[in-house]
């Protein structure tokens, strides 16, 4: 499995973001890192389809480029602040992406994550009642619903308890087996735990992974 | 088994009115607010409430096609009235917890049903009155088996849409076509309503059993998926663009209400002016207006999809399974209000002219279909050539 960039560029009218990148990931778990507003979160935001890039191509292998279906069929994408419809409970968060990733048979890695993060009272709370903390546990649940081969991660640890940080690095433990992880923190303590390969972005005026 | 049912059913009517209180006492103003304008014209107050009674109890003269309308509009309103409530009814937290207790399944039907018709009191109680009523004065002992058929069947569609034995509803819509299509031949319809009785008392005891072929299958191997599964599945997309629309009331009952004020017009006009000459045209010409006011939902749609586009443009939903289910939004929207509408009109006009109504209300459906990708695609356009589009249906429709 191996997720390709190829000649990324990216711009915001005339501040150069990134300029003819190119790099490949394979399984196992990478750690972004650099300094605030060198562009972490757009790389994450283009490598899991939200942002569209400028130039280049995004493509894991078997499944296509990053705006294709079958690209996000096995991704899960944990944004830095979770959103979703403020009416929603967290039950339905999870039914609605049981559903687009056509999962409703093996429900048993998602149950341990439920139960690993404490979410079973929160479950009937309404997305908008929940806390931060909650919000990224909840998202967080959904990386072991479907065949999750490429996972992206802006900042997972951020408002998450001790506990819930030792549950996750367990569970980054286990996937990056078999799945390319691809974190984005500041988080030292975390990195130290799931030992990652670690890709700092450069200064200006280019990045260069 | 009658005291562990009593409890259960205690527990729930507790339970009930702790979650439906607020919800019941905000409604109670509109519904004072509605009924308080609707005081001077009492009579067609009573007349829209009992009317439907009478058809369905034959009580009064009517044609096929009003009966038919009656039966599926109850039917259908039963199973709109406990998707309102399924979250109290079904999906309560300690619903685990029970099903690990010996709890019987007689028990469990019998809590369901009195629940039920707790809920349903402003459905079944004209039947009832109105049964009541008639019953001492024409000693038809079929008027007895009618009304128990009805209140049977109502209990029947709720509780598979509970149970989710939607093979049920289907089983049920046949049974309605079968009494339809008997409505004009006096004793073969008695014969059917009476052995309607037990029959739909053992489809009710039925969505309680287990399936057994279904508990040997689920061990098997994961089904295999088709295009239809895939549709089904999408209804906690459907479900959460609905909530977004329904927690925006502003925005929705800028679309509703005019809908409600353009098919006003017509139904004054039967009810006051008694005009029928050009009552269909203009009706067909009102609900395709209505189609226009509907089609500017797809837009809503859309822009609350948009609004969390910083997650959901990670997730695999595809342009197909989008535009099925925003689609689906306004054709169920519109078909209410227009079905609505219609049932209200049935009363008042014949069978002919119920017809041509009725062909009005697919040609704005499908005028409503049409205007989903110039609403979505054509950004500040879109409402001009869905103008353009609903003037062009109209044309053809009325002349």
């Amino acid at each position: 499995m191996q997720l390709v960039i190829n000649q990324l560029s990216k711009s915001f009218g005339s501040k150069l973001i990134y300029h003819d990148v190119s790099f490949t990931f394979e399984t196992g778990v990478y750690a972004i890192m650099g300094k605030n507003g060198v562009g972490k979160s757009v790389l994450m935001e283009m490598l899991a389809g939200v942002l569209p890039q400028d130039g280049g191509s995004i493509h894991l292998s078997n499944e296509g480029h990053n705006s294709s279906l079958s690209y996000k069929k096995k991704l899960v994408y944990i944004p830095e602040a979770p959103t979703f419809f403020p009416g929603a409970t967290g039950d339905i968060f999870l039914k609605f992406i049981q559903s687009i990733k056509l999962n409703q048979q093996n429900l048993t890695g998602m149950n341990t994550l439920i139960d690993g993060f404490g979410l079973r009272p929160h479950l009937y709370t309404r997305f908008s009642d929940m806390s931060l903390g909650t919000q990224k546990k909840l998202f967080l649940t959904t990386l072991l619903i479907g065949e999750s081969k490429l996972i992206i991660m802006d900042e997972p640890t951020n408002a998450l308890d001790e506990t819930s940080i030792a549950f996750l690095v367990q569970v980054i433990s286990n996937l990056s087996k078999c799945a390319i992880v691809i974190i984005a923190t500041h988080d030292q303590g975390f990195l130290e735990k799931i030992s990652p390969t670690i890709i700092k972005l450069d200064t200006l005026p280019t990045r260069k992974l | 088994m009658i005291a562990t049912a009593s409890c259960l059913l205690r527990l729930t009517t507790q339970w009930y009115s702790h979650v439906m209180k607020d919800v019941l006492l905000r409604y109670k103003i509109l519904f004072i607010f509605i009924v308080a304008l609707l005081a001077p014209t009492v009579k067609v107050l009573s007349t829209v409430i009992t009317t439907p009674a009478k058809i369905l109890l034959f009580l009064s003269d009517t044609n096929t096609l009003t009966f038919a309308i009656c039966l599926l509009s109850m039917h259908v309103f039963s199973l709109i009235w406990v998707m309102l409530h399924k979250l109290v009814i079904a999906e309560r937290p300690w619903d685990k917890y029970l099903s690990s207790l010996h709890i019987t399944n007689m028990e469990t039907m019998l809590v369901d049903c009195s629940m039920l018709l707790l809920f349903d009191v402003m459905i079944w109680v004209p039947i009832v009155y109105v049964c009541i009523l008639y019953l001492f004065q024409t000693a038809n002992f079929i008027i007895l088996c009618q009304t128990i058929v009805l209140m049977e069947s109502m209990i029947l569609i709720q509780i598979a849409f509970l149970k989710q034995k939607y093979h049920m509803i289907l089983i049920l819509f046949l049974l309605d076509m079968i009494l339809i299509s008997l409505h004009d031949t006096q004793l073969w319809y008695g014969i059917f309503i009476i052995l309607l009785m037990p029959l739909i008392y053992f489809l009710l005891k039925k969505c309680y059993q287990q399936d057994f072929f279904k508990s040997i299958l689920s061990k098997s191997e994961p089904k295999k998926r088709n295009k239809l599964t895939i549709f089904y599945s999408s209804w906690p997309l459907f479900y959460l663009l609905i909530k977004r629309l329904m927690e925006n009331k502003s925005q929705l009952w800028l679309v509703i209400f005019p809908c409600i004020v353009v098919l006003f017009i017509p139904f004054v006009m039967l009810i006051y002016a008694n005009e029928t000459s050009n009552f269909a045209r203009i009706t067909t010409a009102s609900m395709i207006v209505n189609s226009l006011l509907i089609s500017n939902l797809y837009k809503c749609t859309q822009i609350n999809w948009k609004e969390y586009a910083s997650y959901t443009l990670s997730l695999p939903v595809s342009f197909y399974t989008f535009f099925c289910t925003s689609l689906s939004i306004g054709v169920i929207f519109l078909a209410i209000i227009n079905v609505i509408f219609l049932f209200l009109a049935s009363f008042f006009v014949n069978k002919n002219l119920l017809l041509q109504l009725l062909m009005g209300l697919f040609l704005s459906q499908f005028s409503l279909i049409t205007m989903y990708f110039p609403q979505v695609k054509c950004e500040r356009y879109g409402l001009f050539l869905s103008f353009l589009l609903m003037c062009l249906f109209i044309f053809a429709s009325c002349f």
